[in-house]
């Protein structure tokens, strides 16, 4: 039985599984306290993460039934992320670990979200493509077996999620933008105009989303403002299809590239309906199998890090105590 | 009774074992910013010294600062976890009054002199706070100061006129300013500028009972907000991370 806690950003997330099976998984969203300061102020965010950690876990192990003894593996997150909200979960799991006598999984995030789709429903098997798409990453991981990454492709700047959400604000939308910005792309023409993919060439699996954003603002300046709120819904959608098509198209040629079967989606930008509805679309037509987990599995959430910790070699006692959390770094080896 | 208690409110660790009449064991280093790596190694070290397991405690206690809010994050996060998974009471205890019961002498106490526990806040301030003495104990006189060196020289001295004597880390990082009247620092080789854990140990005879609701309340003394403008993240979230 795996009691895994995931703090790396800013939601409280702790979760337990056993041989498979999901018995609980808890997250506690901080999004109300930085609303306020319209982004995430880390600081504010590993106070948060202090206060809410226990009961959290208190309400996992009660959720899943499951008594002290019975953990014989403690996970937790130890990168990448914002540093002080780590180091508050990996404290808290080695000494839960300790407490129990327990072994101890360090994980990473990303490999976090790949292992989402190890869960039910419907889990997928590798060999797959992983496009991991969130505020804080893109990437597509080609994963051969469980526990075995590597990375194809990667953004090299924005991350898709920050490319959504700063074409939100851009367009005067609200705190966080891009839920907000779909559900208006929603009610708009696509193709009104006609916003840069980034890297879009041939056989280039890396992603760039800083042409786009930039490309709105000046397109938003030039337009003016009674334009810009009458086409609003237009450009939104317009914008949206510009940062999606690039996910999609250079999934598909991963997929193509290394010729893999399977494609899954990790990541909160799973999310998104367009990208959703589209790369649906893309894989029927090519009779490629898709997986995109439950929203709840998307986001950051602990069960994805007691699933990845089930293919990662535990670390026994003592040698885990002296194990520290990074604020960056590629897939832990 | 047996008690663990540490301290992580500056770059020094301190951990101690035991109670006010028998110290079982006592680890001092030098963390540097590595708590998260050194704390519980330590932890371990210090109860397997004393042929004993974490399940065998009857208290944990735990500096809460003010001081690095990292560092006091690590303790306080290994001690709620501790007690949280073993069932073992929880109590917070000021790292500036660790530090003022180090300095005090109550053998050959001094009443009228005031103690002045200093702790380094980063980005040029410190926090501070008075304390007088009786022949058994401490007993804060002021409240927490969060001010650069010179405007806390300048407010203590509107406070007193008693010999004021202080110690800590933010003494040793602005020695030179805070060696003037009222203030008396100790010289700066002393070992009494460190938190000990020590002081938290709790008289033998201390009855707690486990509440789980308890450890909820125990938390850094921060003092200072957050810096909010300076950190606001580029990389907005929303619901994409
Ligand atoms: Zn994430």
């Amino acid at each position: 039985m795996i009691l895994a806690i995931e703090t790396s950003c800013d939601d409280t997330c702790a979760a337990v599984l056993d041989n498979g099976k999901l018995l609980a998984s808890v997250v506690s969203s901080q999004d109300e306290f930085h609303a306020r300061y319209g982004g995430i102020v880390p600081e504010v965010a590993s106070r948060r993460h202090l206060e809410l950690i226990n009961p959290v876990i208190e309400a996992a192990l009660s959720e899943a039934g499951v008594r002290p003894g019975q953990i014989g593996k403690v996970a937790a997150t130890t990168g990448p992320g914002l540093i002080g909200a780590l180091m508050v979960g990996v404290a808290t799991a080695k000494a839960v670990a300790y407490a129990f006598e327990a072994d101890f999984v360090p994980v990473d995030h990303l490999e976090g979200h790949i292992a989402a789709n190890y869960l039910p429903p419907e889990p997928l098997e590798p060999p797959m493509i992983c496009l991991i798409a969130s505020g804080g990453h893109t990437s597509i991981v080609h994963v051969p077996e469980r526990g075995s990454l590597e990375i194809a492709g990667r953004t090299l700047d924005d991350a898709a999620g920050e490319a959504l959400d700063k074409g939100a604000r851009l367009l005067g939308l609200g705190y966080p933008g891009g839920a907000e910005l779909d559900s208006l792309a929603a009610g708009g023409d696509p193709d009104f105009t006609a916003f840069p993919i980034g890297l879009d060439r041939p056989g280039n699996l890396d992603f760039s989303f800083s042409g786009v954003k930039t490309a709105l603002y000046y397109y938003l300046r030039k337009a003016g403002e009674q334009q810009a709120c009458s086409r609003k819904a237009d450009i939104a959608a317009s914008y949206q299809k510009a940062v999606v098509s690039a996910l999609i198209k250079k999934t598909i040629s991963a997929a193509v590239q290394l010729d893999c079967r399977r494609i899954c989606l990790a990541g909160g930008v799973s999310a998104n309906s367009e990208l959703r509805r589209r790369l649906k679309q893309e894989c029927d037509r090519r009779d490629l199998r898709l997986r995109i987990p439950p929203p709840q599995l998307c986001t950051d959430n602990a069960a994805m890090i007691a699933s990845a910790a089930r293919f990662r070699p535990a670390i026994g006692y003592p040698g885990y105590l002296t194990i520290g959390a990074r604020a960056s770094g590629a897939f832990a080896p | 009774m047996r008690a663990l208690a540490f301290d992580t409110a500056t770059e020094d660790l301190s951990i101690a074992l035991g109670n006010r009449q028998e110290l079982l064991g006592e680890i001092n280093i030098k963390a540097g910013r590595s708590h998260l790596e050194l704390l519980l190694p330590a932890i371990n070290d210090l109860l397997g010294n004393a042929g004993m397991t974490a399940a065998g405690l009857d208290l944990i206690c735990v500096g809460t600062g003010p001081g690095t809010f990292s560092g006091l994050r690590v303790g306080v996060a290994t001690a709620r976890a501790l007690s949280q998974s073993l069932e073992t009471p929880l109590q917070g205890q000021s790292s500036l009054a660790a530090l003022a019961e180090g300095m005090a002498d109550f053998a050959f106490g001094n009443m009228e002199e005031l103690l002045l526990p200093v702790i380094d806040a980063r980005r040029g301030q410190v926090f501070a706070q008075l304390y007088r003495t009786d022949a058994a104990s401490v007993m804060a006189a002021s409240g927490v100061f969060c001010e650069a060196p010179q405007d806390l020289i300048r407010k203590i001295a509107a406070l007193t006129d008693r010999p004021v004597r202080a110690a800590g880390n933010g003494i040793l990082s602005y020695f030179a300013l805070f060696d003037q009247k009222p203030v008396q620092p100790l010289p700066a080789a002393d070992r009494r500028h460190k938190v000990r854990a020590v002081y938290y140990l709790p008289a033998p005879g201390l009855k707690m009972k486990y509440d789980s609701r308890d450890l909820l309340d125990v938390l850094p003394a921060y003092i200072r907000e957050p810096d909010a403008d300076k950190t606001v993240l580029l990389r907005k979230k929303g619901i994409w991370l």
